[in-house]
């Protein structure tokens, strides 16, 4: 059977209509369900940072936009959101440096029913900028010049995962980011943080 | 390159350290023990060399070689100078790779002219001879510890490698990374003291990771992108003219005590002293911590 060009186009166009109805609905039908579930409002996490020998504080604002989210059903019900997510740092190590970054990508984050939340985030876009605390320029007249802002910028994208709990309303979590520097000296170079923080 | 300065400055007498590796870590020096009674009485500079310890940087072949880490070592001594006054008594001491980094550059130019003295701690000058003098090393010893009944299958397995190392190529360095193994049994039987000495805050305090992942790329690239001549001082040491003292642990394994006394004979100083520490490793100052402090305190006073 061969359906005449303009009914084929009809039938295509309606078949279109209904499954975007359908998406629609089912994407309102979500949204009713969790209305009262965090996952779908923009939100801030504030976190301190050490490093991996707990050594060397610091700060990390972490900034969210969920851009969708999905919900299972049943025994195993869990929420399953995708995320844009940005940090801002800062951390001191108190013998050579501050530090700096910012960075950006998406996250997926899990939450089970007993609001345990499991957090992978990769952010490919990011910058890191060291300030050192004093620092001289020697020249090859060997004449000495105190440099003002020293440092160095890098390159540092960032992976974290993390784990979280939600209770009495109040979000909890800790979070590990191995962030990659590059170029550090030869090539690149990992630096890992633990961040132990609240949303906000 | 971050430079750590401890201890008393008062009297103008300043040690400026140069750690091993290459690509060490000036703070795993100071673990709190040898460097009290020095920090009491002298200011030690800890200096993290190019791409070392807590070094930042963006490095190559052009800009991470044994020239540019000399001049960063007399940069080192210029910024001392501005900062701590022209009238300040510089002391240099090097450990390991500090003594080739140190003796190349004492050996270089004028720049002794800027030290009253050298210190140097399991030296070495070249590393082809290093190779050469680590095979009857470890064979004495693997032979003593085997008549004595200690760790003899261990020792026989040495026996075999020292035998089997190629002195005629200068990357046969597996004697050299047998190093702190046999080091450890060592001190296990009590032959050698402490070893490796404690760790302090200092270390610590540094991002640990940080200064691992610099010393193993550093050290790679170091001594696999340039050659082998580069590092030899066989005919520069004699150029050092400045009092100087060489101290070598009688065990050392990583670099042979006979590495230390041909390093100590090519110096051209004629105020020179050989110490051999009958229970030390390749880390004496850790070992045997006070006769370090005795022979450094009795050297500097003599010659401030």
């Amino acid at each position: 059977m061969h359906l005449p060009k303009t009914n084929f186009l009809i039938i295509t166009f309606t078949c279109i209509l209904f499954s975007s109805q359908f998406l629609i609905g089912q994407n309102l039908k979500l949204k009713e369900e969790s209305i009262s579930l965090d996952e779908e409002e923009p939100s801030y996490r504030l976190g301190i940072l050490t490093n991996c020998i707990l050594k060397n504080p610091g700060i990390n604002l972490n900034y969210q936009k969920p851009i969708s989210y999905s919900i299972k059903e049943g025994t195993k019900r869990n929420i399953k959101t995708l995320s844009i997510n940005t940090n801002l740092g800062f951390f001191w190590d108190p013998k050579t440096h501050v530090a700096t970054y910012i960075n950006a990508g998406i996250n997926r984050r899990k939450t089970n029913a007993k609001n345990r939340q499991w957090l992978l985030a990769i952010n490919p876009i990011g910058v890191m900028r060291t300030f050192v605390h004093e620092a001289y320029e020697v020249n090859e007249s060997l004449e000495v010049t105190r440099k003002r802002i020293a440092g160095r910028s890098y390159y540092a994208p960032e992976i974290i995962f993390g784990t979280g709990k939600i209770k009495n309303d109040r979000t909890r979590f800790f979070n590990i980011h191995l962030m990659i520097l590059t170029k550090s000296n030869l090539g690149i170079f990992p630096l890992i943080h633990f961040e132990f923080g609240y949303k906000l | 390159m971050p430079a750590y300065v401890y201890g008393n400055a008062s009297n103008n007498i300043f040690i400026l350290t140069l750690h091993g590796g290459p690509g060490g870590n000036s703070l795993r020096l100071r673990n709190g023990q040898w460097n009290e009674t020095l920090e009491e009485k002298y200011a030690m500079v800890y200096w993290d060399q190019r791409g070392s310890g807590m070094s930042q940087g963006n490095l190559n072949k052009e800009n991470l070689n044994f020239r540019e880490m000399k001049e960063d070592l007399k940069a080192m001594t210029a910024l001392l100078k501005h900062k701590y006054g022209e009238d300040i008594t510089l002391f240099l001491l090097g450990h390991s790779w500090g003594t080739m980094l140190g003796g190349g550059f004492l050996a270089e130019e004028n720049n002794q002219d800027n030290f009253n003295g050298w210190i140097s701690i399991a030296s070495i000058y070249d590393w082809c001879n290093t190779i050469k003098d680590l095979v009857p090393a470890y064979t004495k010893i693997a032979s003593e510890q085997i008549e004595a009944g200690n760790n003899t299958v261990y020792w026989n397995e040495i026996l075999t490698l020292a035998a089997d190392t190629d002195t005629t190529r200068c990357d046969d360095v597996r004697l050299n990374n047998e190093g702190p193994t046999a080091t450890s049994i060592l001190e296990s039987q009590g032959i050698i003291n402490n070893a490796l000495g404690g760790f302090n805050g200092d270390f610590y305090l540094n991002n640990f990771i940080t200064t691992t992942f610099n010393k193993a790329g550093t050290n790679d690239f170091l001594f696999n992108e340039f050659p082998f001549d580069d590092y030899d001082l066989s005919e520069k040491l004699s150029k050092i003219k400045i009092p100087s003292t060489v101290i070598h642990g009688k065990y050392d394994l990583n670099l042979a005590l006979r590495t230390g006394q041909t390093y100590f004979e090519l110096l051209g100083s004629k105020n020179k002293t050989f110490y051999t520490f009958d229970k030390s490793a390749h880390v004496p100052f850790h070992s045997e911590t006070e006769r370090t402090e005795e022979i450094l305190i009795e050297f500097i006073e003599a010659n401030k």
